[in-house]
């Protein structure tokens, strides 16, 4: 599974929910990073005939890890930064 | 909510966009440089907020970045990051599209997160310098998660610090390939292989002579290489990914890799399979030019990258005056000449703006010229070893997506060349292709391949698609801003 | 589609220019008829304003008892035709919502409703609460609106390619990309037309070639009064569903209005009043500036912020919605606002059904009607009588 690289010194660690658990994430941390270090790679539900979101092009340009924070649906997770108390939500379509 | 205006703008803060700002600011312009990442540096400079995730090469480079940031600061150029332009309006208000006969002294760009209170941007002259992005190619089990880009690999790594898996393997095509599982090794990933469609030696009796500099360019190349024999991952030259295996749920376990010949078609009964957690792949790189088709500027195809290019003239101006390209764009022709690209923009639009007198800017260009076509030399030689095969659109059969966003399948595609789709606006109408939230980016280069197949018509000849705004998915209440007044220029 | 180069008939009973939403359907209803039809488009079919469609079919917006009339009759006949078509192309009636913000645009809801009822229309008058019930979207500043259940939406460009299916499979032949050179005579019979595709023998000429159709009338040395009217629209990235109907800003009343020259008001320069609709796929749709701007179909500012601003007060819930794509169509718009669906006068093989404003989708299936009765002798003439060429003579037109 994807890790984080070692030997880093990483800043300020806090929580954030994904689908209702706490993950910890380091300030400065996209939100895919935190996904894909939480071994969560469908970023949304597969609902046919769509595939799930998840990390492609890395760089905000594909619109394919699209994912829900805070109730705002489709924010791309490449490009979000990780906040203490985030919410992110993995179910919901994109 | 506030109007800045300003003498230029630059779109794109990489190494293109932050030299023809510097180069621009240096003569006296007014300059605002925009980009949508919280930091200047593009896809080239790559700054991690964590330590010790650069290696000393990389540490290199982001000193670079930081005189550069420097040197902006030094002369008041007006940086406003995090923002992304999602319209470009003349001085009545409409696009640009279509027009013959702009006047091309306004432009208004329109900010989707008003940094700084700043909604948007008036400025005389327009610098783009939007980059390059990965090229997919459809192939059973593209989407599922874990199949990302080079791009995606490199950006992860060196950004954020991530791994992306534990067991890779790496393919397409390209200069990226080694230098990021070479990457991927050192940092202790299994790369179970690297694979290639192009012939190991294909174009190497045709590199350019006196090319200056290129051993350092190919020896970054050949340290990849050497660093992969020792850790002992196989090159695998003539072969791509062809299938990647897996659930939506779970993402990638497994992939076929096989065969291809000098066409890139996959030759069956070469299959070989690979137990990895993530597939590396990518074939080469689409300049980036929804901005440019947004502003109605011409642009040419090239049949190296097969992809459509922005035209321009030796000052990098483009088709409609006032607009200026540098950098990848223009060819995907690397940092050197990105830079270099750059300052000649910044000339070019200096002279125009009449802020430098035409001797110098010619002196300017002349000394930049040299440089600027031994890079080009090498760029055209790159692009032809790892061009674009047509043969690779073989690897989709009828189940494979070829426009993610809508979920159009390949042989829905297929049908819809059958039932009377003769271009883009053709199969849009009759699958909905490029309809979905990449808006286009990602499925429209390879199916203008399929309909000039179809149709025996060049992909030079079909008609693009015409890029409305916005150029980027914006939220309805980024654009519900409040009424802009002009921000008083200090 | 597209028969290959030189496989074009010599001759057919019927030549359709124009692969529009007018086009295909009647290409369809006279095919089914038998008539051996011939359809030219001069790019692809539905590339036209038809592309540009605010995909709703709207009874309650209708001003007058005849045009009420003809659109409902109209609206039984898309019913008919999509069960035909194998439902193909989203036809639902999922009603319209005429929404009021201020006291004035309820007033104005109002009197609309209580002409409408007048009409025979079945309206419901709603407060805020029970529009909200209607349309959860709506915003708490809606104080109430006019409801009208027979409203339907549609998908434009779906019933374009279902009805050039259906005509093909009927024995029509499309032919696009191609471009009508002119139009041959010989004293009051047409006799030909030239293309690019080559020549082909008809007396029966159908021109529904929508905002261009001026052109090809001039081939014949007429004079068409259609004139475009530009609207801007949106479309927004796929939602879950989560709004039935179509939504109508009273504004929408105000500018169309003042666009077809009603109530002696001068029409001015962009007016706007949004309609909006979530289609199957789940994007919403939302139209529409009204706008004399001659053939320009670029998208400005102001128009795309205007249409933004008015949506996001009806629905303030969809502020977080991404925009994926603003665009412009033109509507083909005569001096009366009503549509010329007519015989030329000393040339009766030349039919013009064009101009019909932004009702094109909801007029496709009676005007394919219309022609069917005119090109097989059982015309309804009074009908038609509405919709003559000649009522021009003494008009002034816009230019």
């Amino acid at each position: 599974m994807a890790g984080r690289l070692p030997n880093t010194r990483r800043g300020v660690s806090f929580h954030i929910e994904i689908d209702g658990h706490n993950v910890m994430a380091h300030e400065g941390e996209t939100v895919a990073t935190v996904l894909m270090v939480a071994g969560i790679r469908a970023f949304s539900s597969h609902a046919k005939p769509y595939a799930p979101s998840r990390l492609f092009c890395g760089m905000g340009t594909c619109q394919q890890c699209l994912v829900t924070i805070d109730d705002l649906p489709n924010c791309q997770a490449c490009r979000i930064f990780a906040r203490p108390g985030m919410k992110v939500v993995t179910s919901d379509e994109h | 909510m506030s109007i800045k205006t300003c003498d230029i703008a630059v779109i794109g803060g990489g190494p293109a966009g932050m030299a023809a700002a510097r180069v621009a600011a240096s003569n006296g312009a007014s300059v605002v440089l925009i980009d949508d990442a919280p930091g200047l540096g593009g896809h080239f400079f790559k700054e991690s907020p964590f330590k010790g995730t650069s290696s000393h090469h990389q540490q290199k480079k982001l000193q670079q970045l930081e005189t550069r940031r420097q040197a902006l600061a030094a002369r008041g150029v007006e940086v406003l990051l995090g923002a992304r332009v999602w319209g470009i309006f003349d001085e009545t208000g409409s696009t640009f599209r279509g027009r013959t006969d702009p006047h091309g002294t306004s432009f208004q760009l329109q900010l989707d997160s008003a940094p700084r209170g700043i909604a948007s941007v008036r400025t005389r002259y327009l610098i783009l310098t939007p980059g390059v992005y990965d090229r997919p190619v459809p192939f059973p089990g593209w989407e599922l998660p874990g199949v990302v880009t080079p791009g995606a690999v490199q950006m992860q790594l060196e950004k954020q610090g991530l791994l992306p898996g534990q067991r890779i393997l790496v393919g397409g095509s390209g200069p990226l390939q080694l230098l990021v599982a070479a990457e991927l090794v050192r940092h202790g990933v299994e790369v179970v292989a690297v694979v290639d469609i192009c012939g190991a030696l294909e174009g190497v009796p045709q590199i350019p002579a006196a090319l200056g500099g290129l051993w350092s360019r190919l020896g970054e190349a050949a340290e990849s290489a050497a660093t992969l024999v020792s850790h002992r991952v196989p090159i695998l030259f003539r072969q791509a990914v062809f299938h990647a295996l897996g659930t939506p749920e779970m993402g990638v376990r497994g992939v076929v890799i096989g065969k291809v010949d000098e066409q890139g078609r996959p030759m069956p009964g070469s299959e070989r399979e690979f137990e990895v957690d993530t597939v590396c792949v990518g074939y080469g790189f689409i300049p980036s030019i929804a901005m440019t088709l947004h502003l109605g500027c011409a642009h040419r195809y090239d049949l190296d990258l097969q992809a459509f290019i922005p035209e321009h003239d030796k000052n990098l101006q483009t088709s409609v005056p006032g607009i200026y390209i540098a950098g990848d764009v223009t060819g995907a022709g690397g940092k050197p000449l990105a830079e270099l690209q750059g300052e000649m923009a910044g000339i070019s639009a200096l002279e125009k703006l009449g802020k430098i007198p035409g001797e110098q800017a010619a002196r300017e260009r002349n000394r930049l010229a040299p440089s600027i076509r031994r890079e080009k030399r090498f760029a055209e030689w790159l692009w032809h070893r790892y061009r674009i095969r047509p043969g690779l659109l073989e690897l989709a059969d009828d189940e494979t997506v070829i426009c993610r966003c809508e979920a159009v399948r390949m042989g829905q595609f297929r049908e819809g060349l059958k039932n009377g789709g003769k271009d883009l606006f053709g199969v849009k109408l009759r699958t909905r292709l490029g309809m979905g939230q990449c808006q286009g980016r990602y499925c429209v280069p390879n199916a203008a391949l399929l309909i000039s197949a179809n149709n025996g018509q060049p992909v030079a000849e079909l008609d693009l698609p015409s890029i409305r705004p916005p150029i980027f998915p914006v939220r309805l209440k980024d654009i519900d801003v409040a009424e802009q007044t002009i921000e008083e220029n200090l | 589609m597209n028969p290959s180069p030189g496989t074009l008939p010599n001759a057919v009973d019927v030549i359709i220019v124009g692969g529009g939403v007018i086009g295909s359907v009647t290409a369809y209803v006279l095919s089914k008829a038998g008539l051996r039809v011939l359809v030219i488009e001069r790019q692809d079919i539905g590339s036209g304003t038809s592309s540009s469609a605010a995909a709703a079919a709207l009874l309650q917006t209708k001003t007058s008892i005849d045009k009420l009339t003809l659109a409902n009759q109209s609206l039984k006949l898309l019913d008919n035709l999509h069960e035909q078509l194998g439902r193909r192309f989203e036809f639902a009636h999922t009603g319209s919502l005429l929404a009021a913000c201020s006291e004035d645009e309820m007033q104005l809801v109002q009197k609309m409703h209580a002409n409408l009822l007048g009409m025979g229309l079945d309206v419901e008058l709603l407060d805020g609460r029970q529009a909200r019930e209607v349309m959860p979207v709506l915003g708490e500043n809606v104080l109430g609106g006019s409801y009208s259940p027979k409203d339907a939406q549609i998908n434009p460009l779906e019933l374009v390619v279902a009805c050039a299916d259906a005509a093909q499979a009927h024995g029509a032949i499309f032919s696009t990309f191609t471009e009508l050179h002119g139009i041959e005579t010989r004293g009051e019979k047409v006799i030909a037309v030239q293309t690019s595709a080559g020549r082909i023998e008809t007396g029966m000429i159908v021109n529904a070639a929508g905002v261009w159709a001026p052109n090809v009338a001039r081939m014949a040395g007429v004079t068409l009064p259609v004139s475009p009217l530009k609207g801007e629209l949106l479309v927004t990235e796929r939602r879950p569903p989560q709004m039935q109907g179509t939504l109508i800003a009273a504004k929408y009343l105000l500018s169309k209005a003042k666009a077809e020259g009603e109530e002696g008001w001068d029409a001015p320069k962009r007016s706007v009043g949004i309609t909006l609709v979530q289609v199957a796929h789940g994007n919403f749709i939302v139209g529409s500036t009204r706008e004399l701007a001659d053939y320009d179909k670029r998208s400005t500012y102001e128009g795309i912020h205007e249409l933004v601003h008015q949506l996001l007060e009806l629905t303030p819930r969809l502020a977080n919605v991404h925009l994926l794509r603003a665009y412009a169509g033109l509507r083909p718009l005569t001096p009366d606002g009503s549509p010329i669906i007519s015989r030329t006068p000393g040339l009766p093989g030349l039919i013009h059904a064009v101009g019909f404003g932004g009702d094109g989708l909801a007029m496709s299936a009676i005007t394919a009607e219309m022609l069917l009765g005119m090109l097989t002798g059982s015309a309804d003439e009074a009908l038609l009588a509405n919709f003559t060429l000649e009522r021009f003579k003494t008009l002034e037109v816009i230019r």
